[in-house]
């Protein structure tokens, strides 16, 4: 009996430290079978390679997983091309839709010093929860807080079955909350509908209207994440300090790439 | 006593009624029995309309195919019409139906059913042409018709030519693929005019292959020109109000637009007829512009420019920025505008990372705005340093149908200032636009993941929602709340008693391990069962019966008990017999925690 509730409990131990520990996805670096993009990039035809990953990316009926991938081929490009901003958004939008591809977080971390851009999260013990908190996707995280109500209730439960002895489990499943639910909150908290970041070094001056001569109402700094509203051809309308603005659209980046999910 | 006296009907009237109820009767008979057993009769006639016609006006072939009796009539299934130089055949329209009904000589109904058709015909010239027999299949009849070919004499409408304007600005027999054309007409009539509708026949109009119209430039003061008889389409043309045309006023009109030819061939425009009627009882006059087509040839690959992106025709550009002298890091907008007869809308803005000079120029955006007479092009740049202090030359590669080569535009260079930062600290460009990645930088960045996409799903499913978790949280709350209070009710489940019950099982296994005789088995036994009871153990010494402790035991529990009872104490106080073993005790322990809650 006692045997059985130790294998028990050791394997709920295991998922539960394969869940929150956020297992790195795996990437295979295998050349065979290089897609087209890639070939084209090690044959040296940049543009050729950025061409095909973006036709893929826009066309391809994939798993977030492969989206992210290309995202990420993109984000390497971008940076190889000088454009270390454009790298920033491309790699974000990989770990948006891979939150524990580890190769992005890498480079991103790289893209955003060239891009001489802050810690997003301003670094110390705060970050590096953030940064645990952003391992999951919002899907996964909604389940951690569904798991976490589960071990209150069992906590709950053994505690109004045994009485004090059984208490400390009811401390336990209390005790755990926090971390079951702060990846939910982080991603409730940092979600921003249809989210463009600016890709131009120097910002990107706001306008009260798509109108060229018309008065700047205000400038986004570059990195800045906003969400976007409405399009006209070569304009975009953002969220700017509670208003509805325009800013130029060739300055800004998506970096939801997966708005279905 | 006498009946009343009923007025007596008079003989004639009585006939007339009787004849008036049998009446229908005869009617209805001879033309069922027509219907039934008459032989049916069937005939087909091709004519003209009309033998004369005016130049532009329609002129129909009508087939009639008849057949009195007692079928229907058989529709048309196929036709032939032969070619006539200088006549064009429109498609075959109908049927209409017609039926009609008549005595024949015997009295009987006869029903007669008529299905015509019509084609109509436009001679695209004066003069005298001859339609030939031609087959057709009708009412599953295979036949040459008419009898003898017919003859459509087409004059000259002298009153519509003299009364009419149709003037049309002579169009290039030839044009290059992409280059623009423009299709201008002048539409009019004389005042003397009165009365009746006009129509502007232009069967061309939207149904040419390959060809482009471009939006036409208009000011809203245009007026809708009738293009079909039944008025529901209509053009857009220019009031040009009432002019003077060899000392008579006339009325104008002006139907101006542009097109495009996308690709090599030939682009045909049938006649163009305006006619106008005059009312009931006075002949329609009609102008005509005959057929005529225009060859459309490829732009040549001769001598090419590879930065040609497709702009043909004469095309003017100019340039212009509101600001001109700036700061360093502000932006510089630069207006481009092409215009001229040139395909403005059919080329690519030039690129201006791409042209030579811009190299110092960061390229913030663009826009591009798009209409037949005017491309304006804006770009906001950004001079990255204060050493530039020109906007270079834009230019465009734009093939020249005149010359039948390819030309070089350019805007003019535009001089510019740009105040220079004081230290490189304030120079925002320091840094950045060097095409220098920092060193050490470039080899830590990890690799691209060559894989080839695997295709499948988007998505394989999302989670519960924020909702289902809180909901689940609440749940939990709700649930242990309930369960401890309801729990509560029979007592703490954390006290001593309630305790030494649960544990009551496990601790006699344990005792029982170290027991060394039935002596010490009867022991284990008792303090399990005062356990399990809420009693001392002292008041089961030498009991053999449940009965009065243990509520709810059946009596083949009570049975089991008490013959273990006495066997444990029979072994431990008179030995010699056989003692139940530790398993015994265990399983009868078992049954009392399961059968006695």
């Amino acid at each position: 009996m006692f045997a059985r509730t130790t294998r028990g409990a050791l394997a709920l131990l295991f998922l539960m430290s394969g869940l929150l520990l956020g297992a790195d996805s795996a990437h295979a670096q295998a050349e065979d079978g290089a897609g087209p993009g890639a070939t084209l990039w090690r044959t040296g035809d940049r543009d050729a390679a950025v061409r095909a990953w973006t036709e893929a990316l826009e066309a391809a009926e994939a798993p977030a997983a492969e989206r992210a991938r290309l995202a990420y081929n993109l984000g390497v490009a971008a940076h190889r091309d000088e454009d270390p901003l454009l790298a920033v958004a491309w790699f974000t939008a990989c770990l948006r839709l891979d939150p524990r591809h580890r190769d992005a977080r890498a480079n991103l971390a790289i893209a955003r010093t060239d891009a001489a851009l802050e810690d997003a999260d301003g670094g110390g013990p705060a970050s590096a929860v953030l940064g645990w908190a952003r391992r999951y996707t919002r899907s996964e995280a909604e389940w951690l807080a569904v798991l976490g109500s589960v071990l209150l209730l069992a906590g709950g439960l053994l505690e109004a079955f045994r009485g004090r002895p059984a208490r400390m489990a009811l401390f336990l499943g209390v005790a755990v909350q926090p971390v079951m639910w702060a990846p939910l909150a982080v991603a409730i908290a940092s979600d921003v509908p249809d989210a463009h970041m600016v890709v131009e070094p120097r910002g990107l001056q706001v306008h009260p209207m798509p109108e060229p001569g018309t008065d700047k109402v205000g400038k986004l700094a570059a990195g800045d994440v906003v969400e976007a509203l409405d399009e006209l051809p070569g304009w975009r309308k953002v969220r700017f300090e509670g208003e509805e603005r325009w800013v130029r659209a060739s300055g800004l980046a998506p970096l939801d790439l997966d708005p279905g999910l | 006593m006498h009946a009343p006296i009923q007025p007596k009907t008079p003989p004639l009237r009585r006939v007339r009624r009787a004849l008036m109820l049998v009446a229908p009767l005869a009617l209805v008979t001879p033309f069922a029995s027509a219907q039934r057993g008459g032989a049916s009769q069937s005939s087909v006639d091709v004519s003209l309309t009309s033998g004369y016609a005016k130049l532009g006006e329609e002129v129909r072939i009508v087939i009639r195919a008849t057949v009195s009796g007692n079928r229907e009539v058989g529709g048309l299934e196929s036709i032939e019409l032969p070619e006539v130089e200088g006549l064009d055949f429109g498609r075959v329209m109908g049927p209409s139906t017609s039926s009609r009904f008549e005595m024949d000589g015997r009295g009987r109904m006869v029903g007669t059913q008529t299905l015509t058709y019509a084609v109509a015909v436009a001679a695209s010239r004066v003069g005298t042409f001859e339609i030939p027999r031609f087959p057709l299949r009708i009412d599953g009849r295979d036949i040459t018709a008419p009898d003898a070919p017919m003859t459509l004499k087409v004059l000259e409408d002298i009153e519509g030519s003299r009364a009419l304007v149709l003037e049309l600005e002579e169009l290039p027999a030839r044009v290059f693929e992409g280059e623009p054309y423009t299709f201008d007409l002048t539409i009019g009539w004389s005042m003397g005019v009165r009365g009746g509708s006009v129509l502007l026949q232009v069967p061309w109009w939207g149904r040419q292959d390959g060809v482009i119209e471009l939006q036409p430039q208009l000011t809203g003061a245009e007026r809708g020109f009738p293009i079909d008889r039944r008025g529901r389409s209509e053009l857009a043309v220019s009031d040009l109000g009432v002019r003077d045309r060899d000392g008579a006023p006339y009325q104008l009109y002006r139907l101006r637009r542009r097109f495009v030819a996308t690709r090599p061939g030939t682009v045909s425009f049938p006649r163009t007829v305006l006619e106008v009627s005059r009312g009931r009882g006075r002949d329609a006059l009609y102008q005509v512009v005959p057929e005529f087509s225009i060859e459309v040839v490829p732009v040549p690959e001769e001598g090419r420019p590879l930065d040609w992106t497709g702009a043909v025709g004469p095309i003017e550009v100019s340039r212009d920025a509101q600001r001109r002298d700036i700061d360093l890091g502000d932006s510089l907008e630069l207006s481009v505008r092409y215009s001229g007869s040139g395909n403005l809308e059919f080329f690519e803005a030039p690129k201006l990372e791409r042209v030579e000079g811009f190299e110092r120029f960061r390229v913030l955006a663009s826009t591009d705005e798009k209409t037949p007479f005017m491309r304006a092009i804006e770009y906001e740049l950004v001079p990255m340093g204060p050493d530039v202090t020109e906007v270079p030359p834009i230019p465009l590669s734009v093939f020249d149908p005149e010359s039948g080569g390819y030309v070089t535009i350019a805007t003019e260079p535009m001089t510019i200032r740009v105040s220079g930062a004081a230290s490189d600290e304030e120079d925002p460009f320091a840094g950045l636009g060097s095409g220098e990645v920092p060193e050490g930088r470039a080899p830590t960045l990890r690799d691209i993941q060559p894989r080839p996409v695997t295709t499948g799903p988007r998505s394989t499913g999302g989670g519960p929602g924020a909702g289902a978790g809180l909901i689940a949280l609440l749940v939990a709350f709700g649930g242990w709340v309930t369960t401890r209070r309801a729990v509560r009710r029979s007592g703490d489940p954390g006290g001593r008693r309630a305790r030494a019950k649960r544990g009551a099982l496990g601790a006699l296994r344990r005792e029982l391990r170290g027991a060394d005789g039935p002596g010490a088995r009867a022991l284990a036994l008792e303090r399990f069962l005062a356990a399990r009871t809420g009693t001392s153990p002292g008041e089961w010494i030498g009991r053999s019966s449940l009965v009065g402790s243990v509520d709810g035991a059946s009596a083949a529990l009570e049975r089991s008990f008490t013959e273990l009872r006495e066997r444990l104490d029979r072994a431990a106080y008179q030995g010699g017999a056989a003692a139940p073993g530790d398993d015994e005790v265990v399983a009868l322990a078992r049954r009392i925690v399961q059968e006695v809650r």
